[in-house]
């Protein structure tokens, strides 16, 4: 089932005045397509999944499940979820405690008022597709937060719901886990075909997850793309420091016209750029500017050269597989990983591919 | 150290003093109801025990006990069940529907039960004997119920204030009304928090005193309060073995209740009351 | 989350029908009769003579009438005797019970009996106890080689022993409320105090006490609501007497219903309300209370 959100508006009115939730957001969203809403904490992502699910009502604006509109104020169209058919994962999974897990999996069915044998088979089918079937008996107390997350998910398809909605569902497991179930949800979602929308805070599951990311700050959509579009091309200073981990390093510079092409004078470095090198990187403009580069792609130097950050290094990280290093340029702090082992105080030189910088307005909205 | 004597001694002094002052009354009632005299506690008095008070007080047909017994429990439980399932309702609505003046409206239904009952009686009498109701069970269970109504909201808003909201909205998920929520999720779940409700809603109408007094004529509706504070001897003296005897059947219900239930009682009445 | 809708929406719909039955109740059954009692109170209504309009003549008849000031003080007096002392028992209880000792359970069992009992099964215990030939109290009197005391003969002696039979059915209430309170606080507060080297009154003064404020607030509101409408114990254990001394305004009002003087018992009732609001709005503004429901 397509998704489409047109112009979706949420005001919600506190004693302290109006708070937009959500402004202007228009999305399409693909049958089967696994989309992910990334934003930090009080974005709107999941305000906007709740729209989605008609849990909240739209102010304005128009959601549609393929030509069907499901909340569309203007007309006073507003379908409440239980007439979606939409299923939902909860970040605290939200199991009935008083209920067994397979009572809780047959719950949605008996309240559509399914057929007893019918409901059995969509029960055990649906556990053994989330390897559960030994579990049925249990209460959601008797559970380790592993196997609640799995009953929720059972919870959640076993309606082969058109919209398929998860919001921070893992974010209450342990780090292994996690990864584990990210990738055996990603595998299910494929194969069940089912259109996904994943709210998280974290840009990792997003990255890994998500067919197409869109990033969310203060109710709006920040980017829109799939996820290497967001790494590589990110549109705005706060998506690329999002985006990324350790974060993208960020130096505001000023860019004029040198000997021999573009000299960008940051910290206290001077980087020249020649023209062929200036023509490949993105971005570039006037003269003020945050120039951007990811920690994973700076690398070090012997010595200085046109093309190298100073300074030295005041904080290392050791992260197994490769250090990140602080460094002081010049009263900026530049983070780097780099394989080499260094010692705190130590001069570094870091060098880096023109490709890889960005270049960003200053002062540019997020 | 010297400083932890003291507390030990004032914890285990103040638990004596506790106990005694908290139990004597009850001895009192119970040897009175056993005793052969009332007089049992002077010194010359020779100690003889008896159940000829209990005996009486159940099976005498002049004093009614069994009756006032049997009304007390049948309105009582009636109307704990009929409040707290309306101030269920309530407090669901109230805690978490979308409600204007929603805690104006707490405001007032604790103002409500701050008001003194012997302003609202005199009309009520008056309303109850205009429509031929004095005397019967509705003319009971209806008051009780308006008048447990309040403090059962504010328990209940409390217990349901800390079932999680996804429990709600999971619900909604997957097709309930709100009815069907409350119904089949929030009922299951607050269990404890509705039983400990019902058992002070039951507590406190089986105390009451005031409407029973006035809207009741007779052992057809009376409840066991009003008989045992109407209790007067046949013959000038006071009957204190059988009042107490009666006092001691009388309490025994309630005293089971917050005996066996004293956790959950505890817990009721203090919600509310102290933010935890 | 807040949530606001700008129309009268399915959700609010719904949220009205779930709080009509309580709604009516309130309505019918309390509010109506009280504002039927407030109406009353302006006309001469009694038996066998046709309802007057008279004004505000029942209010004056009351404030001229020493029987309404007698049981007015009474009333205001026992409130002011036994609120307190029943709030620092029962601190005194919760205190010992928040200690941790060997039958701490039995005896917090123990102190929810007195609670559990009906008032005027209470009352007529106590008023076997103030017996003047047979009762324990006198007995007690004897062991300490005292006179008996005429316990509900005399004005003096029957306002003590209503205070005190009132303080037997009510001290467990507050010390339930306190005891609450007083777990509430967070017990690294006090190892903090002592590695501060606060003794145990400092620590008594410092951090319970202020911490417990709200707590007593709101058990001091509920007692004091409470001990303005006693009824139940002075009907039972004194009726009133001797000669008025215990009248409770409660009590006042209800002798005129039942001899059918109505208009004079609403307009005593009236005033009665009138206090109990007056004094529920000082406490809620103490307590803080409307800032807490937002």
């Amino acid at each position: 089932m397509k998704l489409v959100l047109d112009r979706v508006e949420k005001r919600f009115l506190t004693l302290r005045g109006t708070v937009e939730a959500v402004r202007d957001i228009s999305l399409e969203i693909a049958e089967g397509e696994f989309f992910v809403l990334l934003g930090p904490s009080g974005c709107g992502k999941s305000t906007l999944l709740n729209l989605v699910a008609g849990l909240e009502r739209p102010t304005s604006g128009e959601i549609r499940f393929g030509s069907r509109p499901v909340a569309l104020p203007g007309e006073k169209i507003f379908l409440p979820p239980g007439a979606r058919n939409v299923a939902m994962v909860f970040q605290s999974y939200a199991l009935y405690p008083h209920l067994s897990v397979y009572d809780i999996i047959a719950f949605p069915l008996r309240i559509a008022g399914g057929k007893k044998g019918k409901i059995d088979d969509s029960v055990k089918e649906t556990a053994a597709l989330l390897k559960i079937t030994d579990l049925l008996d249990r209460r959601p107390g008797e559970l380790s937060g592993g196997q609640r997350q799995r009953v929720a998910m059972a919870r959640a398809l076993v309606r082969r719901p058109e919209i398929f909605l998860l919001d921070e569902p893992l974010s209450n497991l342990d780090v292994q886990l996690r990864t584990d179930t990210r990738a055996e949800l990603k595998r299910l979602q494929r194969e069940l075909g089912i259109t996904t929308l994943y709210v998280t805070h974290d840009q990792t599951e997003a990255m890994t997850l998500g067919d197409r990311i869109a990033l969310l700050n203060e109710g709006k959509i920040v980017q829109v793309g799939a996820p290497r579009e967001l790494y590589d091309h990110p549109g705005t200073p706060f998506a690329a420091t999002f985006i990324g981990s350790p974060p993208m390093n960020l130096l505001p510079a000023r860019m004029r016209e040198g000997n021999n092409g573009t000299e960008i004078e940051t910290a206290d470095a001077v980087l020249e750029l020649s023209k062929s090198e200036m023509g490949k990187v993105k971005g570039g403009g006037p003269a003020e500017v945050l120039v951007g580069i990811r920690p994973e792609h700076l690398f070090l130097r012997d010595k200085p050269t046109g093309q190298t950050f100073s300074g030295l290094i005041v904080d290392i990280e050791p992260l197994g597989r490769e250090n990140l290093v602080y460094a002081d340029i010049g009263g900026k702090e530049l983070r780097a990983l780099i394989e080499e082992d260094r010692k705190v105080g130590e001069r570094i030189h870091l060098g880096f591919d023109p490709e890889r910088l960005h270049f960003f307005p200053v002062n540019e909205p997020c | 150290m010297k400083e932890d004597r003291l507390g030990k001694i004032l914890t285990v002094g103040g638990a004596i003093l506790t106990a005694v002052f908290c139990l004597a009354p009850i001895g009192v009632m119970v040897l009175t109801a056993l005793a052969g005299r009332p007089d049992f506690l002077r010194p010359e008095v020779p100690l003889a025990w008896t159940v000829d008070h209990l005996r009486a007080v159940l099976t005498s047909e002049a004093i009614h006990f069994p009756e006032y017994l049997r009304n007390s429990l049948l309105v009582s439980a009636a109307s704990a069940v009929v409040a707290v399932f309306l101030a269920s309702l309530a407090a669901y609505a109230l805690t978490r529907m979308s409600l204007p003046g929603r805690g104006a409206l707490l405001l007032l239904i604790l103002a409500v039960s701050m008001f003194p009952p012997v302003s609202l009686v005199g009309y009520l009498y008056r309303i109850m004997a205009s429509i031929g109701w004095i005397n019967t069970y509705p003319a009971l269970i209806l008051p009780y119920v308006a008048w447990t109504l309040p403090l059962s909201v504010w328990i209940l808003v409390s217990y349901f204030t800390r079932i999680p909201r996804d429990l709600d909205r999971a619900g909604l998920i997957d097709g309930c009304s709100r009815l069907q929520i409350l119904l089949k999720i929030i009922f299951p779940t607050a269990a404890p928090g509705i039983f400990a409700t019902l058992l002070l809603a039951f507590i406190f109408a089986f105390n009451e005193f005031l409407f029973a007094l006035m809207l009741t004529t007779d052992y057809s509706a009376r409840t066991v309060p009003v008989g045992i504070a109407l209790f007067q001897g046949l013959h000038g003296q006071t009957p204190w073995g059988e009042i107490m005897a009666a006092a001691c059947l009388t309490i025994l219900p309630v005293v089971l209740l917050a005996l066996f239930f004293q956790r959950r009682i505890v817990q009721g009445l203090t919600r509310g009351a102290v933010k935890e | 989350m807040k949530k606001t809708s700008f129309h009268i929406d399915r959700e609010t719909r719904a949220g009205i029908g779930f709080l009509a039955p309580l709604l009516l109740c309130l309505i019918g059954l309390i509010l109506v009769p009280v504002a039927g009692t407030i109406a009353t109170s302006v006309f001469r209504d009694v038996p066998y003579l046709p309802k007057t309009f008279i004004g505000a003549a029942n209010y004056v008849s009351l404030l001229n009438d020493p029987a309404f000031w007698r049981s007015l003080m009474f009333t205001l007096l026992f409130v002011l005797v036994s609120v307190p002392l029943e709030t620092v028992f029962g601190l005194g209880i919760a205190l010992v019970l928040n200690q941790v000792f060997a039958g701490r359970g039995m005896l917090r069992a123990a102190v929810l009996i007195p609670w559990a009992v009906p008032a005027a099964v209470s009352g007529r215990i106590f008023e076997l106890i103030y017996n003047y030939s047979y009762g324990a109290a006198n007995r007690m009197l004897a062991l300490l080689h005292m006179e008996p005391a005429n316990w509900l003969g005399s004005a003096s002696g029957a306002f003590l022993g209503v205070v005190a039979a009132d303080a037997w059915k009510t001290t467990p209430f507050a010390a339930i409320i306190l005891l609450a309170g007083l777990s509430a606080i967070p017990e690294d507060l006090y190892r903090q105090a002592r590695v501060d080297r606060a003794g145990t009154f400092q620590r008594f003064f410092r951090i319970t006490l202020p911490l417990l404020r709200p707590v007593l607030i709101v058990t001091l509101l509920f007692r004091t609501v409470d001990a303005l409408r006693v009824f139940d114990i002075l009907y039972v254990l004194t009726g009133g007497g001797p000669g008025g001394a215990t009248t409770s305004l409660s009590l006042f009002g209800y002798r005129y219903f039942s001899a059918g003087d109505f208009g004079y018992a609403s307009a005593a009732t009236v005033i009665l309300f009138g206090i109990a609001f007056l004094l529920s709005l000082v406490y809620l503004k103490l307590g803080g209370f409307s800032r807490e429901i937002r």
